[in-house]
């Protein structure tokens, strides 16, 4: 098979929202308890072995919070891919994805694939429920409920994206990403409750655009 | 000019995904920024330029030029740069703005034209900047087109000095244009243009109106292509233009609603989006509540909220239980939202929303579901002070469907059902109290039962508000069950429910005063102990204790409670000084005012033990925080932490009156201390409340310093002539700067306070008082005018308004306070006086009823008090009072009042000055005491003041009325007596008059009915103590060679008349 060119994949958020902890869970990093902002930007690299090859993601980690800034949008430049990410328990995380999102499509357009992610769904005390999350729909963004502790759905968003890259839609994993062990384990069937309800708000029709936006 | 190679190196090494290379060329690019900023900045637009075979360079150059030029962003060199490169940068940014194709770039370019053009032009660097993009809107090129309103909406943001009345149709036509592009675009382009302009100037871009249907759906368009930050700036712009000019949306109403409905309620928007919606309908509701009162309107909005709030979610009620309503779970932000709407509903449009929402409470009561339950009683309370009036009627039938949910199982409900309460009892005070045979026991039984600790406050807090201001009898009925029942939950271990049941305690105490006593003994060891416990935790239990006990002293009043009171009073002496954000402070400061109230000057020892902390109170530091909202919008204001300190200070400038009214001069040690500090807080502009209180508080300092010297017998005040004349110098400076209209009338108020004390001093500031007063009269009437233009004019239901109220008063207070400086200048006051009649006169004849009749009271009060020089007035003055009494609906009860007294006093003070305006002043009149409804409840005030004035003028100017004279004196005294406590008197004395006078006490002494009418009235008002000595001395004179006629009379009259007229004659 033919050797796929590393993507640089820009991961972006509210301060606090889990991008640096997620980034780590692969198992060249480990689970941070302790929250240090990151400075600027951070570049991970993760391999994926699929059925259509060896995926390299380069992960542009970026700040989340505006004072650690750096070149903020500017780590933003040739992005091909994206992850904009709010952490469930917070209902202001997920309000600003729009920010983000504009803030990416500026300057990487809009025709990069996107995915929405909410992370620490493994926390008791959800306050963005699924049904709640409508945002990623308009713009035909993918969603993933995730929680960093605890690995689940770690590989989805990078699946989704990989098979949006490569154009196939039957691309799957070949080969487990090495996750460190999980932190918390989760509650199963709460788990497939959210799984349900992402499906059927997912399943509610959306207003149909007759004019694209070639921008 | 080349690109360094260095440059091109860090950009690649930007790019290159290795963490230690990234930070390496970081450093570099921060060097170039700091070193060679036009360096940077002249290659970085050379690399826009260059051609597309170096992707890497053109997609970095404007997204970094961006954050280096952007002039207020913090990374910015824009302030650095040199004039040629500016200047270069503009003609290169034109350029690429023709000449580029690949969209990606364009969008980058247009934001950087964008982010500098204001500048550049504000400078004069770009004058021909419009000029290009008014042109650009009707290029062949789309995206030329594009990008013109978008740079347009942008840059008309800070230009707004551009857009003259002249310029605007140029605007309208080309935002028309752009509305009515082929390309959506191009249409989302130009909407936001026209957002721009709606926001720089709503009040003149009535033009756009005609482009309502286009806007409309161009917003919806862009919703389809879910570009909701377009839609949602356009949302705000249409709320922009009801809050400038409700009449715009009049004619397309249908059509907005239905599109801003239809976005409220889809789940596929933001909420943000949705809940512009929402604003837009409650700004149509407070502007134009004729609009949104439709039905058809009204009822889908409403509808659709109160399904909002039932979205209510479930919680573990164990951590509800626990926690004390700060940590609640935040609720779906549609539940709020949609609260927030119906309360501000209830106040825009009360009776039509009350008729919407309460079929469907009813059900929602009756509902399986808790949530349900409890939504119908959150909105229940939300709405109820709006809807006051239309939910009065109904509040017995509302209390029989809520009250059994007392027993409702779930613990929320519970609790929803008693903080309704507790709202209902602050809104329908001694309405909701007249059921107290029936809340009282229901919430004693549920407080005696009540797991829910939760539920248990609550039930506290409705019991606290329900017994406030409750008449005694029936706080006495129920006085053994409140204190068996509150008596455990008093001494519980559970510091919540202590401190919460001890306020429903004292509140029992205060309703019921000195019955008390007989508890006094029981109740005071275990105050006393609270008040000896230490620790933060038990600070606001303390603070209760404290309460309680000074409301236990004025009840059971001093002698009972002194000996008390100077032994607690030691014990707190040594009390440590309590922090800046102690809770204790405000129940100690408020407790001790009470002790003060309750022991008068007995107090006067202990005063140093509570000045300090109240001088304290009054000196804290309060810090200011600056909230930087926008990059040019950035405002101060109390720093979070200080709250408490501001509420204090507020607190004890209040305190301060009230011991000032009680203890008067022996505040006086303490007077240049508080005077200096006072003076400082009476322009305080981060908390109105301070600002407000040390306004009222500065003439009380004057007034205790006037009442030191008098105690001392100097009587020339001399030594305070000073404070008497820096106060009236602050407080006039202060008003004149003062724009909140609450603020204006307490400054108002404070002068008329010191016009008061110095009395005919005032001479010596008339020029000031009367500049001031004609500068404040010039800013009412501009507010008024804002404020009526804004109105309704369609709204037949018009809702009592805030504004309207401040408004009123602050014409009132003014006119109290020119009515105060004409009694005390008396003839020195008409020459200045007479700059403003003008102003006055037109008032009286183009204003409201509440105005008018305040300015005709300035005239009344000129008429009294200026003698010669204010009968010179008359020609001005007389004719606008005649016109106001003219019984029509623009003259209130109000107005027709104060305008027959006028006419009374002009009369009675002006005499022959008022001769030529006798004859009509009396056609007025009479018209007025012979109106059908003329003794109406509403009418009976202003008729008598006619009847009182009509009498003033024929008995001082009877030779004037010729052969009219025999009929108006016998209209006159067949109207007596009149009920006026006011003019009573007065009525009385007229009628003397005219008994004394020889032509019209021929016709009184002449007419036996007459005769009688007199002779019943003066011995009526001889009962009820209104004539002098010597006044009745005057009438037995006047009687003494009657005795015939008397004797006949007698025979006419009732047993009671007899026996008064008996006592008048002997």
């Amino acid at each position: 098979m033919a050797e796929i060119p590393p993507v640089k994949l820009v991961l972006v958020g509210d301060g606090g929202v889990g991008k640096t902890t997620f980034v780590q869970r692969h198992i060249s990093g480990e689970f941070e308890t302790r929250y240090i902002p990151t400075l600027g930007v951070s570049v991970k690299t993760i391999a994926f072995y699929t059925n259509y090859g060896k995926f390299i993601f380069n992960i542009w980690d970026t700040a989340g919070q505006e004072k650690f800034g750096g070149l903020r949008d500017g780590y933003y430049i040739q992005g091909q891919c994206a992850i904009i990410m709010f952490d469930v328990t917070s209902r202001l995380s997920y309000k600003n994805c729009p920010n983000w999102y504009s803030d990416l499509t500026r300057v990487c357009g809009t025709e990069i694939p996107i995915v929405l992610t909410g992370n620490k769904v493994d926390v008791k005390d959800r306050k963005v429920k699924p049904s709640q999350i409508n945002f990623h729909r308009r713009f035909n963004l993918s969603y993933y409920d995730i929680s960093a502790k605890s690995n689940y759905n770690f590989e989805k968003p990078f699946i989704w994206l990989a098979s949006k890259l490569c154009g196939h839609k039957d691309l799957a994993l070949v080969q487990e990403p090495t996750l460190a062990a999980p932190e918390v384990a989760l509650d199963k069937q709460q788990m497939s409750q959210y799984e349900a309800e992402v499906a059927a708000a997912s399943a509610v029709a959306l207003p149909i655009s007759d004019e694209t936006d070639d921008l | 000019m080349e690109i360094p190679p260095d440059l091109i190196n860090t950009l690649v090494g930007l790019a290159s995904g290795n963490n230690d290379l990234i930070k390496q060329s970081e450093n570099v690019f921060k060097k170039f920024k700091t070193e060679s900023p036009d360096v940077l900045v002249r290659s970085l637009i050379l690399m826009m330029k260059i051609a597309d075979d170096q992707p890497l360079l053109k997609e970095y150059a404007p997204v970094l030029l961006r954050q280096l030029i952007h002039p207020n962003a913090q990374e910015s060199v824009w302030e650095k740069l040199s004039l040629e490169t500016k200047v270069y940068l503009k003609d290169q940014l034109i350029e690429r703005l023709q000449l580029e194709t690949k969209p990606s770039i364009l969008h980058k370019i247009v934001t950087l034209v964008s982010t500098v053009a204001s500048d550049l032009i504000e400078k004069g660097i770009w004058p021909d900047l419009l000029q290009f993009l008014i042109a650009g809107t009707t290029s062949q090129i789309e995206h030329l087109r594009e990008s013109s309103f978008s740079i347009l909406g942008t840059v008309i943001l800070d230009l707004s000095q551009m857009i003259t009345p002249q310029t605007y149709p140029t605007f309208v036509q080309v935002i028309e244009n752009g509305l009515k592009d082929p390309s959506l675009k191009v249409r989302i382009a130009a909407l936001g243009a026209i957002n721009s302009f709606i926001e720089i100037d709503a009040d003149n871009s009535v033009q756009f109106k005609k482009l309502i249907p286009n806007m409309i759906s161009t917003i919806t368009s862009a919703l389809e292509v879910s570009e909701e930050k377009s839609a949602q700036n356009s949302i705000l712009s249409f709320i922009l233009i009801v809050e400038a000019n409700s009449n715009w949306v009049k004619d397309h109403f249908p059509l907005i609603y239905q599109t801003f409905f239809e976005i409220m309620i889809s789940p596929d928007f933001e909420e943000e989006t949705r809940h512009f919606c929402v604003e837009f309908f409650i700004t149509v509701a407070e502007n134009k509540p004729s609009l949104i009162k439709q039905p058809q309107y009204l009822a889908p909005i409403t509808q659709k909220l109160l399904e909002w709030v039932t979205t209510v979610e479930d919680v573990n009620l164990g951590e509800w239980d626990k926690s004390e309503g700060e940590n609640d779970p935040e609720e779906l932000p549609d539940y709020s939202v949609a609260l927030d709407a119906l309360e501000r509903l209830s106040f825009y449009v009360p009776k039509n929303l009350t008729d919407q929402v309460f079929p469907i409470l009813n059900s929602l009561l009756q509902s399986p579901k808790w949530n349900q339950r409890y939504a119908a009683l959150i909105v229940l309370t939300m709405i109820a002070d709006g809807c006051k009036k239309s939910l009065g009627p109904h509040l017995k039938s509302i209390l029989e469907k809520i009250l059994g949910l007392a027993n409702d199982e779930h613990p929320r409900v519970r609790y929803a059902l008693f903080y309704c309460l507790c709202q209902l009892s602050i809104d329908f005070r001694s309405k909701i109290q007249k059921n107290a045979d029936h809340l009282i026991p229901l919430a004693l039984r549920r407080l005696g039962e009540e797991k829910s600790r939760r539920v248990v406050v609550c039930i506290c807090k409705f019991l606290t508000e329900f017994l406030d201001d409750i008449k005694s009898e029936i706080a006495i009925k129920f006085k053994d069950q409140f204190f068996g029942t509150l008596e455990p939950l008093v001494t519980s271990q559970d510091i919540i429910i202590s401190q919460d049941a001890l306020n429903t305690f004292s509140s029992v105490i205060d309703g019921i005063g000195a019955e008390f006593t007989p508890y006094y003994d029981r109740f005071m060891p275990f105050l006393f102990n609270i008040i000896s416990k230490n620790g933060k935790e038990y600070a606001t239990l303390r603070g209760r204790a404290i309460e309680t006990i000074s409301l236990i002293g004025l009840a059971v009043k001093k002698e009972k409670f002194a000996p008390y009171c100077q032994q607690l009073m030691l014990h707190l002496k040594d009390q440590p000084k309590f922090a800046n954000d102690d809770p204790q402070t405000d129940f100690f400061l408020r407790a001790y005012t009470r002790f003060c109230q309750c022991l008068g000057e007995d107090f006067v020892p202990f005063l140093p033990i509570v000045m300090a902390p109240l001088v304290d109170a009054l000196t804290n530091e309060i810090s200011i925080s600056t909230e930087q909202f926008s990059t040019d919008f950035v405002q101060d204001s109390i720093a979070s932490d200080s709250t408490m300190a501001a509420e204090n200070k507020a607190l004890a400038l209040h305190l301060l009156s009230i011991y000032a009214a009680e203890l008067k001069r022996h505040l006086a040690p303490y007077a240049e201390r508080l005077f200096q500090e006072t003076l400082k807080l009476i322009n305080y502009k981060y908390n109105e409340e301070i600002k407000n209180n040390a306004v009222e508080f500065l003439p009380q300092i004057t007034k205790i310093l006037k009442s030191d010297c008098e105690a001392k017998g100097d009587n020339s005040f001399g030594p305070i002539k000073i404070v008497f004349e820096h106060t009236i110098q602050h407080l006039i400076k202060s008003l004149e700067q003062e724009e909140s209209i609450d603020s204006i009338s307490i400054k108002l108020k404070a002068l008329c306070e010191m016009v008061d004390i110095v009395t005919s001093n005032v001479t010596h500031y008339l020029p000031e008082f009367f500049s001031v007063i004609n500068e404040t009269l010039q800013t009412l009437v501009e507010s008024d005018k804002v404020y009526t233009e804004n109105l309704d004019e369609e709204d037949d239901d018009q809702q009592e308004s805030y504004v309207k109220d401040s408004l009123d008063e602050g014409f009132n207070n003014i006119a109290i306070l020119a009515g105060d400086i004409c009694i005390h200048a008396k003839e020195q006051a008409v020459g200045l006086m007479s700059n403003i009649i003008p102003t006055i006169i037109s008032l009286i004849e183009g204003s409201r009823a509440e105005i008018k009749s305040s300015m005709i009271c300035i005239f009344d009060d000129i008429i009294e008090s200026c003698g010669e020089p204010g009968f010179s007035l008359f020609p001005h003055i007389i004719p606008p009072i005649m016109a106001s009494c003219l019984p029509n609906p623009a003259n209130s009860s109000d107005v027709l009042q104060s305008a027959a007294f006028g006419l009374g006093v002009a009369a009675q003070y002006g005499k022959e000055h008022f001769a030529s305006f006798a004859f009509e002043s009396i056609k007025v009149l009479s018209a007025l005491i012979l109106r059908p409804d003329a003794k109406s409840e509403d009418n009976i005030t202003s008729t008598e003041n006619a009847i009182s004035a009509l009498g003033k003028i024929i008995s001082h100017l009877p030779h004037h009325l010729n052969q009219y004279l025999p009929e108006l004196v016998s209209q006159y005294i067949m109207q007596l007596p009149i009920q006026d406590e006011g003019e009573y008197g007065s009525s009385i004395n007229s009628l003397f008059l005219l008994m004394t006078n020889p032509e019209s006490s021929k016709v009184i002494f002449g007419s036996g009915d007459l005769f009688i009418k007199s002779l019943v009235s003066l011995a009526e008002a001889h009962k009820k103590k209104v004539v002098t000595a010597e006044f009745h001395a005057a009438i037995k004179q006047l009687f003494s060679d009657k005795t015939p006629q008397l004797q006949e009379v007698f025979l006419h009259l009732n047993p009671n008349e007899r026996e008064n007229v008996k006592e008048l004659l002997n």
